[in-house]
């Protein structure tokens, strides 16, 4: 068979694999295959290479890992609403009967008998809670039941 | 050139899916469920094929689909979802890389299988064992070597040979001409071709 003038362009052959060629290229694909070695050579690795990429299955998450479906406006509203309103009763109430627990102890023994021992738990709470919130994303065993 | 493939209705988004759709679109919390159940999976498997990391995927494909929704009045029912719904995946992709050096590609060795998730499962169709146990190894090495091609060329093998993407639909997604999807996938197929030699030869005579 008489050879092709033309320089045959590589490209082709990953549209003759994937059936995206027109009549003419394909023809003009077939042709070379007949002639090149090298070229079937590369079809077949390409094609297996796309059999193993197709054939390959991956794990889904599990059910509990997918978000919940973005509520609606008002929802969203007023649970932000919730939250910040209890937030800032929390911290008003609080501060109100530091100030006031301070305001009258007299004794600094006595404040730090009352306010010590809560004082203390409240920062290792702190310090677990925050260091758990920053590994959280990356612990492999978060799904574990014991 | 000319490519059989021409853009246009194929793969649009059939009857019953628009109208999930606008259901979804008017606040139908049923159609907005079953929405996020049909398309959620394989968003998920996209990232992760694209960033080959399960937690990175699962973040990228939450804040996807939350566009997905939010920007679903803007979305023409007579389009196909699926390159849609990959071009907000990948666009989030593409921010998580600008953001930060995404993790290093997932070890697929063979602790892996111990693993609580596993991110690969190799699917065993024949009965030659010998070519089996060389289909399997190729396969987990496939899997590894997409983390050595460029960002361009993995993400468009991932669109045809992983998600079987058409031409057009690649070339809907990524926003580039058909020809350019042949030649780049082409020269993905060229490089992985070449860190896999040594694996290919046994495997092809």
């Amino acid at each position: 068979m008489a050879r092709s003038p033309m320089p045959f362009d590589e490209d082709l052959l990953s549209g003759y694999l994937d059936g995206s060629l027109s009549h003419r290229e394909t023809q003009r694909v077939r042709i070379q295959l007949e002639e090149d070695p090298e070229s079937r050579r590369q079809l077949a690795e390409m094609s297996l290479l796309r059999d193993l990429a197709l054939a390959t299955r991956f794990s889904p998450p599990r059910d509990d890992d997918w978000p919940e479906l973005p509520q609606t406006r008002i929802s969203l509203i007023s649970r932000s609403l919730g939250w910040l309103l209890l937030s800032a009763w929390g911290l008003v109430v609080s501060g109100l009967a530091l100030w006031r627990f301070l305001a009258e102890a007299g004794d600094p023994l006595e404040v730090f008998l009352v306010l010590g021992l809560p004082g203390g738990f409240v920062l290792l709470f702190a310090s677990v809670l925050v260091d758990r919130i920053r590994s959280l994303k990356h612990d492999r065993y978060r799904g574990i039941q014991r | 050139m000319t490519l059989s493939n021409a853009i246009g209705t194929e793969n649009a988004t059939s009857g019953p899916e628009a109208d999930l759709i606008l259901r979804a679109r008017s606040g139908d919390r049923g159609a907005q469920e079953e929405l996020a159940r049909r398309h959620r999976q394989s968003a998920y498997f996209l990232a992760l094929q694209l960033l080959g990391n399960p937690d990175d995927a699962l973040d990228v494909v939450q804040d996807a689909m939350l566009r997905f929704f939010a920007n679903l009045h803007r979305f023409d029912v007579r389009r196909p979802v699926r390159p849609w719904l990959y071009q907000i995946v990948r666009n989030r992709v593409l921010d998580l890389h600008r953001r930060r050096k995404v993790r290093k590609h997932d070890s697929l060795d063979a602790s892996a299988a111990d693993e609580e998730r596993p991110t690969l499962q190799l699917v065993d169709e024949s009965v030659d064992l010998e070519k089996d146990a060389a289909r399997s190894q190729l396969q987990r090495k496939l899997w590894q070597a997409l983390g050595e091609l460029s960002h361009n060329q993995r993400e468009i093998l991932v669109l045809r040979d992983y998600q079987d993407l058409s031409y057009s639909e690649i070339a809907e997604t990524l926003k580039i001409p058909i020809g350019t999807v042949m030649s780049r996938l082409h020269g993905a197929r060229k490089k992985l071709r070449q860190v896999l030699k040594e694996d290919l030869r046994c495997l092809v005579h």
